[in-house]
């Protein structure tokens, strides 16, 4: 008879581990009973199919004993192990959020969990989705670490915007905060520590100017917030984002102090810019600086790790490049300088000695060699640059259109006279006011009317009867405008313009096209003028269309119109600017206007940039370009955009190229000197500039892969792990979280949820079981936003939710999720060592993808796991045929028996003869998977060694160079002979020590971290017979 | 008279237990006649505000929309002609009139009637025996008791609560007797499937020699078995054994065992109901001559069927066919023998749990339908035939009617232990209340089987114990799959016989709305959750069914999905509707895990709230 808390388990289902309760045996019919608890819950059953054991099962004595579980149940081992263990080769955000699965948007992930500094610049093209991007390292380190405090500093138009996609897409409820707001906040959290998620727009936070001087009065909220910054004894943020970052690149700006404030208190930092990757360019290094100051502060030392790069970078590429041999890679790693900043020695070491013993030429081995590689390189794992053209998504067809026509007789009088007064008054005055000229020779081709309402009114020139004409109360008009007024002052010149708008006339023929042909099409119209915006709005609507309008002028929240266009039915027309529609969302719509043309062509890409990006579902969009013919814009398209290939192709890297040519190209169109003939010659003449740039920018660009790394290694690791047989399916969580919370709160209850299309669920905690997990979120998950937190019921999606927007009352519950860590957390207590480890045997059809015979095969998995630097468990797979003929390399060993489990293959129970035949193949397998286990903990070793000194090297060099920094306050304040300053220097004395203390404080835990690092015992997880059959 | 108190509807049964348990709450017992009913509902006129008018309403609302008639759903009483009722063919069903109960009512299970159709999906012809009873007049059927308590429990209960409304009239006032256009359609139909014989599949004529020599060998192998070790063995497997009305279904299940193993018992062709794999007709053959059943058709063999709903029903003692000299009992317990035997003689030898599978039995668990359950009659006949045909199955290779009769005669309705009868419901449930996301609190269970509508209103509840159900209320009629063909062929519309479906569901949910019994679960009212709506049998699959399984949840059970529980995928290889197994495999469990259950007649009535005092004590009162 079993004793009350023995470990037992049946003996016919060996994996099914439970311990003998409290309560008496019970007597039915000549049977006895007992009670037992399961992990899953208790149970009554017969003791005679009992048997115990010891605290730890041993699958090769099940083995030998045909003792066999069913293939489920080292489904469920694995699975748990997936929810409780640091898996290296898992990507916790993956599924966790309600957006689509890009691949290439988790490489920010890895790499910022990768990066020594902890900071990462993402440099995508425009319209990747930094902000997802950004959302998944949140929800990573959320997942990893518990990270509680968030801060993201954007321009003001996208707070709304990044409040809404936080809320839809990854479920964090932030709050748009000011300099005040903030600085609460930050006060708050050091007494209570809740975490927050606060977004800010730059303006708001940016310190002012002389806030550090103390000669300076100043003060106000953003001084008060500079100053908790910069005194702050620790760090405030454990995560700090800042979007649009190239407005930080100036140093001698207050918005580059307020990067380098919070930088400073943040473990964390993500810098979202699509800066093109230019190394040579100090603008990018300012950027960098801010990220790891104590890598890129000096330039001599930016200069010094590209030289140490380079060898890397060389040999990256030559392992990437199937024409170069492996010996010749080979001699590059051998040359590799083990350099005095990156410090890659252990790990250099052990590449080397793999290549000694010999490397196999094989793309599977080119990879891998590849991607140590990239690891040792720290540019690489700093900077995240992805292209449009690398991302295979991303194959939306641009299909630009003119439309052209001819002025009418009183259009082209009015467009000569217009323009000849320009070109006189620029003649007449400096032609640095030329943003002015070209402003209004672009106002007249947006609008005639418009144009010349606009100048006729403000000029007071022209009276209306109507008195609708805000302009004419505003600011004294311009000189300009004054002389443009005096040609605009005719009400029966203006009606003949308006009545005959050929312009606007086009417009209404292609929309009436566009309404009758798919009339499910939303269309925006861009212009940049609010007078045309204004114009165009009067006119369409009164010719029935349904009008929004979003632009700088717009009162309320820009993304509350975004929202509402999206919601609008079919043939909605959006009316907006670029400065309306900056950094928002409308890949919904596929058709777009252009009712003028900016001279600039990266405005007219900001244009496109909003429908043109990841979430696009149209193969292709329609871009409308209206012309007029004989015009400056005309010549502006054919001879710049039609010749450089713009529009049809996004401007990617160029667009930076552009900027200097545009500023001379404006030059010259409104440039008086010049006669039209002259004037094409000059913009021929900076558009073969521009070409010649755009061929240096390409070759910059194929330079640059090494040094940044596009991470074709990392985008394989992130498909690795997204490959379905490695995810847990959403059945399988709900299976996993239901079972072990129903099965040990009695009163808990799943249900499933009525009233809704998809599998929804509502959850109700038990009290017991409510209670224990709010001590589980207030000691693990305190930050991670759940209604549970508040709700008694809630309904629940297990995985992610499909579509948010939809159903947005529907909470996610991925395996990051509270709940399901807790119930991991759970069933681990419940298991203690009495985890099961499952021998089983099944079948399933072989597959060509395997790669495999036919056969009977042996597979065996172990779990190992490193405390280090970066804590790691690994699951490891190891399989060979029986009798050893084919062994399987552990991705297909993997493959094979995760993909197989999948399929819920039913128990193929061997007879013993048939587990004891394959006794000696799992021995060696046992044998292989020892040496593996080896190999795995000196190289985590290597990394771990090498990422401490690494540490260690840049917090020395931080010290020194605060060190030398204080020296020269010091300097300053006690010769600058006054008084007021002599005092200051016990306070940079003081601060300086208090820094100190805190590198040394960082120098401890890292030689903690150094010492910690150590082995648990591995663990065999189970062994599977699985047999191959050939496919009927 | 006692006779004639025998109830033979199960939906019957039921009501009348409830019935009594509520005299015994309210008045002592006094073998009142069958009148009784209405007035001793229990539940005082004046305190018994049931809100069923709505539902009733509902129902009206879209009878009358079903059949084009706006009006009809405003007043009920202005249905004309015949009370508004349409056959399919759009004609006026004067239903008042045919619902007349014919002056002999006669009990289907105890004598079929003239077919009223082609049986479907013949798969032989009929013997002449079965043709003949097929053919046979009304009028030579045997006399019925005059007062069977089949219609006039029936009557009784419905018209008990559909009326309570209008009972709750003011003391003294004369209850209207008038039935709804409803009830006349329920009563309508129930008294054709009722007269007509319920469709019988074509029986065999005769089975391959193979079939029948294997079939035979398993009765040996499995009697001999049975002989040798009649006690259980703890290791052993358990087998589910579903005896229904038109099939047989058996379920293998070796308990405590890696990836839960589990089978259903193949059937020959030649045997199988409706072409199911794993449905074995529920007849059985029995040659005059040599006085001897059989599995199997031989020459001079008749089938013998219908034997089932008989014997719950109490005609246990009762000729099948006058002709031949074999009861309802004698039959039942010759069949359940034999397929004893043959099942552990056939799982001997294909041993379908493989390595795993015990290699004797570790106990045969029957189901019977849960009103039948409560009802110590019914389950006292049902437990004799099981233990006479456990004794027979011993010792079955020639099995005669002699033998049989002996037994039966001999059989006390003890059962060893190894041989378990459990509640359908708990069957039925089984899988269903193990999984973590299924529902606890109120259920409706509604079974529509090839014969049979069954409807059941429990909750399922956890405690230190496990998983318990609490039924409240149930009810079974004839008005299964087979019983809508019946109809269809007695050209009564589709409507009318789904009207009929919400009648019967109506009857057991207003049963468990009742302040006595579980107004706070089920009451739409006064309930705080929807009441989870579980479907189960073949039959859910007809348009009417459906479309009456569909409509449920709503304003009346709340917006919770229906669930269909189903039976685990590996327990059948070959392609089939496996729901139909569902029972069977319900019942394959081991002792501890068959879900424990509280009958109707368990089940302590609520104090009624107003009990003369006040509920609040006011300052005057201080």
């Amino acid at each position: 008879m079993f004793s009350a808390g023995e470990l037992v388990r049946f003996k016919n289902d060996p994996s099914t581990v439970g311990t003998v309760g409290r309560e008496p045996a019970e007597e039915v019919h000549g049977r006895t009973f007992l009670w037992i608890d399961f992990p899953t819950g208790r149970r009554k059953v017969p003791s005679a199919q009992l048997e115990a054991i010891l605290a730890v099962a041993d699958p090769f004595e099940d083995l030998k004993f045909g003792k066999l579980s069913a293939p489920g149940d080292l489904r469920r081992v694995i699975t748990h192990l997936r929810m409780t263990g640091r898996l290296a080769d898992m990507i916790y955000s993956l599924g966790a959020t309600n957006t689509e699965f890009h691949a290439y948007q988790f490489k920010p992930v890895l790499k910022l969990l990768n990066s020594p500094s902890r900071g990462l610049l993402i440099a995508d093209e425009v319209g990747l989705g930094k902000t997802i991007e950004a959302g998944l390292v949140w929800t990573e380190l959320v997942a990893r670490f518990d990270c509680r405090r968030l801060l993201i500093i954007c321009p003001k138009p996208l707070c709304e915007k990044w409040r809404d996609e936080l809320r839809s897409k990854f479920n964090v409820l932030a709050q748009i905060k000011d300099a005040k707001g903030l600085l609460q906040t930050l006060k708050d959290d050091s007494e209570h520590r809740e975490g927050f998620a606060v977004i800010a727009s730059m303006p708001s936070l940016r310190p002012p100017k002389g806030w550090s001087d103390p000669d300076e009065d100043v003060s106000g909220p953003r001084a008060d917030l500079a100053e908790y910054l910069a005194e702050a004894g620790d760090d405030l943020f454990d995560l700090v984002v800042i979007d649009e970052a190239h407005h930080l690149r100036n140093t001698d700006t207050m918005n580059h102090q307020l990067g380098q404030l919070v930088t400073d208190v943040a473990d964390y930092s993500l810098f979202l810019s699509a800066t093109p990757i230019n190394l040579r360019a100090n603008d990018l290094r300012a950027l960098l600086k801010l990220i790891d100051p104590d890598t890129f502060e000096r330039e001599w030392l930016f200069d010094m790790l590209q030289e140490e790069n380079a060898p890397y970078v060389a040999a990256w590429e030559a392992a990437r490049n199937p024409k170069v041999p492996m010996a010749s890679v080979a001699a590059l790693v051998a040359d590799l300088p083990e350099g005095q900043v990156l410090k890659t020695g252990s790990r250099l070491e052990r590449l080397r000695e793999e290549f000694a013993k010999g490397v196999e030429d094989s793309p599977a081995n080119r990879i891998k060699i590849a991607a140590r590689l990239e690891e040792m390189s720290l540019l690489g794992s700093i900077i995240n640059r992805t292209r449009r053209r690398d991302v295979a998504e991303f194959k939306v067809e641009r299909r630009p259109q003119t439309a052209r026509w001819e002025m009418t007789e009183a259009e082209r009088d009015f467009y000569d006279e217009a323009t000849a007064r320009i070109e006189a008054y620029a003649y007449r005055h400096d032609i640095n006011e030329r943003f002015l000229l070209a402003q209004t020779q672009r106002l007249l081709a947006s609008s005639l009317p418009a144009a010349y309402r606009h100048w006729g009114t403000r000029s007071g020139q022209l009276t209306l009867d109507e008195d609708d004409d805000a302009g004419s109360s505003g600011p004294i008009p311009g000189p300009l405008t004054e002389a443009l007024g005096e040609i605009c002052d005719d009400p029966v010149r203006l009606r003949t313009l308006e009545a005959n708008d050929t312009k606007f006339e086009r417009l209404a023929e292609w929309l009436r096209r566009i309404r009758m042909e798919t009339p499910d099409e939303k269309i925006i119209i861009f212009s940049s003028f609010r007078k045309s915006i204004a114009h165009l709005e009067q006119k369409l609507r009164a010719k029935g269309f349904e009008v929004l309008e979003l632009h700088g002028g717009v009162a309320g929240d820009r993304q509350s119109i975004v929202n509402m266009f999206g919601d609008a039915p079919g043939g909605t027309i959006l009316l907006t600017s670029e400065v309306g529609g900056e950094g928002l969302d409308l890949q919904f719509c596929r058709i777009l206007f252009n009712w003028d043309l900016p001279w600039n062509p990266m405005k007219v890409e900001q244009r496109i940039g909003r429908i043109d990006r990841i979430g696009q579902q149209s193969q292709s969009i329609d871009i409308i370009n209206l012309i007029s013919k004989d015009t400056i814009e005309e010549q502006v398209y054919d001879r710049l955009y039609e010749r450089l290939g713009i529009i049809r192709t996004a401007l990617g890297d160029f667009e930076p190229i552009l900027g200097d040519i545009i500023r001379d190209i404006e030059i010259a169109l409104v440039n008086p000197e010049l006669t039209v003939e002259q004037r094409a010659i000059e913009l021929d003449r900076s558009v073969l500039a521009a070409e010649q740039r755009k061929a240096e920018a390409e070759q910059l660009e194929r330079e640059a892969p090494g040094l940044v790394a596009h991470g074709d290694s990392i985008l394989q690791r992130i498909n690795d792990a997204q490959a379905p047989h490695k995810r847990l399916t959403a059945a399988d969580l709900r299976d996993y979280v239901s079972g072990i919370l129903a099965g040990s709160y009695r009163g808990t209850r799943i249900d499933r949820a009525a009233n809704i299309e998809i599998e929804a669920y509502d959850i109700r905690l038990s009290a017991a079981a409510a209670a224990e997990f709010n001590q589980f979120r207030n000691n693990n998950a305190r930050r991670y936003p759940t209604k549970f937190a508040r709700e008694t019921v809630v309904r629940s999606i297990f995985g992610s939710n499909p579509n948010p927007s939809r159903f947005r009352g529907v909470e996610a519950i991925p395996m990051t999720h509270p709940l399901s860590r807790f119930s991991a957390q759970m069933l681990d207590r419940k298991q203690g060592s009495s985890l099961a480890r499952p021998v089983t045997a099944f079948q399933i059809p072989v597959t060509e993808e395997w790669g495999v015979p036919a056969g009977r095969y042996a597979i065996a998995i172990e779990r190992w796991s490193v405390e280090g630097i970066v804590p790691v468990d690994k699951l490891a797979f190891v399989g060979a045929a029986l009798g050893g003929q084919v062994a399987l390399s552990e991705e297909v060993a993997e493959q094979i028996l995760l993909e197989a489990l999948s399929e819920e293959p039913r128990l193929n129970l061997l007879p013993p003869d048939e587990c004891l035949a394959a006794m000696p193949t799992f021995e060696e397998l046992a044998q292989s998977l020892k040496e593996a286990r080896s190999d795995f903990e000196s190289a985590e070793a290597a990394r771990h060694y090498d990422l401490v000194d690494t540490q260690r090297s840049l917090i020395e060099e931080h010290a020194r160079r605060e060190q030398e920094r204080a020296e020269t306050q010091i300097r300053e304040h006690r010769y600058s002979g006054s008084a007021k300053r002599q005092q200051l220097v016990y306070a940079v004395q003081g601060k300086f020590e208090k820094l100190m203390a805190r590198l040394n404080l960082k120098l401890d835990a890292i030689q903690r971290r150094e010492e910690s690092f150590s082995y648990d015992e591995p663990k065999l997880v189970g062994l599977a017979i699985v047999d191959l059959m050939e496919q009927a | 008279m006692a006779k004639d108190r025998r109830p033979t509807s199960l939906a019957d049964q039921l009501r009348g237990l409830q019935a009594a348990m509520h005299e015994n709450a309210q008045a002592p017992r006094n073998g009142a006649g069958a009148g009784r009913h209405q007035s001793s509902g229990s539940v005082p006129e004046s305190r018994a505000p049931i809100d069923v008018s709505d539902m009733e309403q509902q129902m009206l609302a879209r009878h009358a929309f079903n059949c084009g008639d706006s009006e009809a759903g405003r007043s009920p009483r202005g249905l004309a002609p015949g009370n508004g009722i349409v056959d399919r063919r759009g004609r006026a069903v004067e239903v008042s009139k045919k619902s007349r109960p014919p002056k002999r009512e006669i009990d289907p299970s105890r004598v079929p009637a003239r077919p009223s159709r082609t049986p479907p999906a013949l798969v032989g012809d009929l013997t002449p025996a079965a043709r003949a009873r097929l053919q046979r007049d009304e009028a030579s059927l045997p006399p019925v008791p005059p007062s069977s308590p089949v219609t006039n429990h029936a009557d009784e209960a419905s018209r008990s609560t559909v009326s309570a409304p209008h009972s709750a009239a003011a003391p003294g006032e004369v209850p209207k007797s008038r039935k709804s256009p409803v009830e006349e359609a329920f009563d309508h139909i129930r008294d054709v499937v009722k007269r007509s014989t319920p469709a019988i599949e074509a029986r065999a004529i005769s089975v391959r020699t193979a079939v029948s020599r294997e079939i035979g060998d398993h009765i040996a192998t499995g009697s001999r078995l049975l002989a040798e070790r009649p006690e259980r063995d703890e290791s052993g497997y358990l087998v589910g054994f579903d005896f229904g009305t038109s099939s047989l279904k058996v379920v293998f299940h070796q308990p405590y065992a890696a990836d839960d193993p589990v089978a259903a018992m193949e059937v020959p062709k030649e045997l199988r109901s409706r072409d199911h794999p794993y449905l074995w007709q529920t007849v059985i053959w029995f040659d005059p001559d040599s006085q001897r059943f059989s599995l199997v058709p031989s020459n001079n063999a008749t089938p013998l069927d219908g034997f089932k709903t008989g014997i719950i029903a109490g005609y246990d003692g009762e000729r099948i066919r006058p002709e031949v000299p074999v009861t309802r009992a004698d039959a039942a317990v010759a069949f359940i023998a034999l397929h004893m035997a043959h099942l552990t003689g056939w799982y001997a030898e294909a041993r379908p749990l493989g390595p795993a599978g015990g290699s004797h039995f570790l106990s045969f668990n029957f189901g019977i339908p849960t009103a039948a359950h409560d009802d110590a009659a019914s389950f006292g006949i049902f437990r004799r035939i099981l233990s006479a045909a456990r004794v027979v199955a011993a010792d079955c290779t020639n099995l005669s009617l002699d033998k049989v009769r002996q037994a039966y005669r001999a059989s006390s309705g003890e059962l060893p232990p190894g041989y378990i009868v459990v509640p359908e419901l708990c069957a039925a449930l089984a899988g269903y209340a193990k999984l973590p996301t299924s529902y606890r609190r109120s259920h409706v269970l509604v079974d529509v089987g090839a014969s049979t509508l069954d409807i059941v209103a429990f909750n399922l509840n956890d405690d230190d114990e496990g998983t318990n159900i609490a039924a409240f209320s149930a009810g079974v009629e004839l008005l299964g799959a087979a019983a809508l063909d019946t109809a269809r062929e007695a050209e009564i519309d589709d409507n009318v016989f789904r009207s009929a479906c919400d009648h019967q569901f109506n009857l057991v949910y207003k049963r468990a709305c009742l302040p006595t019994v579980a107004p706070g679960c089920f009451r739409p009212s006064l309930r705080r959750e929807p009441v989870q709506l579980v479907t189960t049998g073949g039959g859910c699959a007809t348009e009417v069914h459906a479309a009456f399984v569909d409509s449920m949840p709503g304003r009346i059970l709340g917006d919770r999905k229906a669930y269909r529980p189903k039976p685990p995928k590996h327990m059948t290889r070959k392609r089939c509707d496996s729901g139909r197994l569902l029972l069977a495999y319900g019942l394959a469990q081991d002792e501890p895990d068959i879900l424990r259950i509280k009958l109707p007649s368990q089940i302590e009535p609520l104090p009624l709230a107003d009990d003369g005092f006040p509920s609040m004590i006011g300052k005057d009162q201080v």
